[in-house]
């Protein structure tokens, strides 16, 4: 992959990316940086990349790693504001619809979230999500069915609907 | 109410906010760069484990296309080469797809060509001369089993040596941000030769159960995945290996002495309640189905099998990863119940006399009551919870619940330990309570049903007191 290749790829996939990165992980801040400092190992480790043949998936695994392993690692609030590889960043408030999305997402396990993004937002079909996440695709239907069910309570205008019982550990 | 799917598929937030240009990404890549081949031994050892991860995953991620391996080469077989006989039915016991439609066998077919341990195909391109392949899946579960045909033993036999030394190689394998993949490696008596294959992982439910044996010039290969609690993959082995035994048996057509002489499996290792020799110590008419319901969903998979001698039921309980201990009884009844979610065994034994009901009750219980709680992998523990309850001569119930990142998790098995005399009760259920807010008031009242369920085999057990009925 030479500069320009590597260019035009990072301008078409940097958005896409940081939107299915937050979606994953709930905080669009964070999200960001993840993607940004995924793609500036991307073009470190070109080479590898070229190989790979699917640079986005490795890009969107890269973040979503970066942004566990942070989370667990150090608590947001403590970590150094120098921590990140760009320009701090400031977005935004989203839209009302987008924060109660992300919540309703934030509330269903990491697994389940995981697959709704990489099938619905990320657009891939359920075997690329099983491979991408490393497990069987039944184990993906399990998850999209649960978590679309636990995200449709979530989401209902019904004050008394919720998740039911287990859902949020399925 | 917003449709959930819409609200995915349109998620838009809007464009981030200054972003870097792409010569600065690229100028920060160099510096990693720099810094990595410049630097010390253990950075660039941990730069090339990114590189490989990142490979690994990403040799399923990203767009399906040109992604699937290379096409494997199942079937090297000619019309005049060895091949699979058609009678060979290999869709015996296998549970029927989500839409309800039996699973057909095809040669040729993909099958379990491209089982994977660690980046390691051995059944891919082994040389075979036939296969054939039966698949099924639903939501929660998929099945595939493979019989593969080799030119003669000796190369069936070291197919079966890579498959099991490829497994044995990979008890760990980073498959994913932040997940894990586990390999249990354990032999399976069936056939000439077998292996069991245990797949968990390491944050997410479910397991993948795989078997593969050796009969003559043939393997058989099977794959099971389920939802499975990780923690207690015992009663899906026993189900798989049990629906699996028509298909073993069958490939006697694969051995030089045919059919006629197909050997049993050996009996080095007897499961842990072996049915005893015939013994009518237990009336037949004995109630021990008693009080479960009578009405399932119609599926083949759900309904009552037994009560009969050969039910098994402590084959598919664990202790503390490992089998229950071996009862050394008189006699033995089994009865099993399965709904969905809704799982159910009894078991009643008989000894000589009440110290050896007294003595098993206590090795049961005692075998719980040493692992309250069990980590699997990084996300997920299991509890066991002794707790002494009256019913009977003597009773124990043992709570089973499960976490899932440090919050109570879907799933609750009750085992009811209830002796009378010198007969011992073993009643089990399993379903999904245990994930709510309260799990111990879920926990009582599932012992009370279960109490309550149970009276009438309780009431017969009155015939192995000293006083009787």
């Amino acid at each position: 992959m030479d500069e320009r290749e590597f260019d035009d790829f990072y301008t078409a996939s940097f958005t896409r990316v940081t939107h299915q990165v937050y979606a994953m992980i709930g905080n669009r801040d964070e999200a960001q940086e993840c993607v940004q400092e995924a793609f500036v190992r991307a073009w470190a480790h070109r080479r590898q990349l070229d190989r790979a043949q699917h640079p986005e998936a490795w890009v969107r695994t890269t973040a979503y790693r970066l942004a566990v392993s942070r989370w667990r690692r150090v608590s947001l609030s403590r970590r150094s504001p120098d921590r990140a590889v760009g320009l701090a960043t400031e977005a935004p408030p989203p839209s009302e619809s987008h924060v109660a999305l992300v919540a309703a997402l934030r509330q269903l396990p990491e697994a389940q979230r995981q697959a709704l993004v990489l099938h619905h937002i990320a657009d891939l079909p359920v075997q690329a999500v099983a491979r991408e996440v490393g497990v069987p695709e039944g184990t993906i239907k399990a998850r999209l069915s649960r978590g679309r069910a636990a995200l449709a309570a979530l989401l209902s205008d019904d004050p008394h609907s919720g998740l039911q019982e287990g859902a949020t550990h399925a | 109410m917003p449709d959930p799917i819409d609200e995915l598929e349109n998620f838009n937030p809007g464009a981030p906010m200054n972003p870097l240009s792409p010569s600065e990404v690229r100028r920060l890549g160099d510096r990693h760069r720099r810094r990595r081949t410049a630097g010390i031994a253990l950075a660039a050892a941990a730069a090339v484990a990114v590189i490989a991860t990142g490979s690994v995953v990403l040799a399923g991620g990203g767009e399906p296309q040109g992604l699937d391996p290379a096409p494997p080469n199942p079937s090297e077989s000619t019309a005049s080469g060895p091949r699979i006989p058609d009678s060979l039915d290999i869709t015996v016991d296998l549970y029927e797809n989500e839409s309800g439609e039996p699973a057909t066998q095809r040669h040729g077919d993909v099958g379990l060509t491209l089982v994977d341990f660690c980046g390691v195909t051995p059944f891919a391109d082994d040389g075979r001369a036939d296969s054939v392949s039966a698949a099924t899946s639903g939501p929660e579960y998929s099945d595939t089993r493979e019989v593969v045909l080799y030119a003669d033993e000796q190369s069936a036999g070291q197919a079966l040596e890579r498959l099991t030394a490829a497994a044995r190689d990979c008890p760990r394998q980073e498959s994913g941000p932040d997940n894990d993949t586990l390999h249990r490696v354990e032999s399976w008596d069936a056939g000439e030769s077998g292996v069991l294959v245990v797949r968990t992982y390491t944050n997410s439910l479910g397991a993948e159960i795989m078997r593969f044996t050796r009969v003559g010039d043939a393997l058989l290969a099977s794959s099971t995945y389920a939802e499975y609690d990780p923690s207690n993959t015992a009663s899906g082995e026993a189900d798989q290996a049990r629906r699996l035994k028509s298909v073993v048996d069958q490939m006697c057509v694969f051995t030089d002495a045919g059919c006629a002489t197909t050997t049993e499996p050996p009996a080095s290792e007897p499961p842990a309640t072996e049915p005893p020799a015939d013994t009518d110590d237990i009336p037949a008419d004995f109630p021990l189905a008693a009080g479960w319901p009578d009405r399932h969903e119609p599926d083949d998979r759900y309904g009552l099998t037994g009560p009969a001698p050969d039910v098994p039921v402590l084959e598919a309980l664990q202790a503390c990863g490992a089998a229950l201990p071996a009862a050394a009884s008189l006699d033995r009844l089994g009865a099993a119940w399965a709904n969905v979610e809704d799982y159910r065994y009894r078991l009643l034994l008989t000894f000589e006399d009440a110290d050896g009901a007294i003595d098993y009750q206590r090795q049961l219980v005692d075998a719980y009551r040493a692992c309250p709680r069990t980590e699997d992998g990084e996300s997920n523990a299991s509890l066991n919870d002794v707790r002494q309850t009256r019913v009977g001569g003597e009773s124990w119930a043992v709570v089973r619940t499960f976490e899932f990142l440090g919050a109570p998790a879907i799933g609750m098995e009750v085992i009811h330990v209830v002796r009378l005399g010198r007969a011992l009760l073993v009643d089990t259920a399993a379903n999904e309570g245990g994930g709510g807010p309260d799990p111990e008031a879920q926990a009582t009242a599932q012992i009370a049903e279960q109490t309550a369920e149970t009276s009438a085999p309780l009431a017969a057990m009155c015939a192995f007191t000293e006083a009787g009925c």
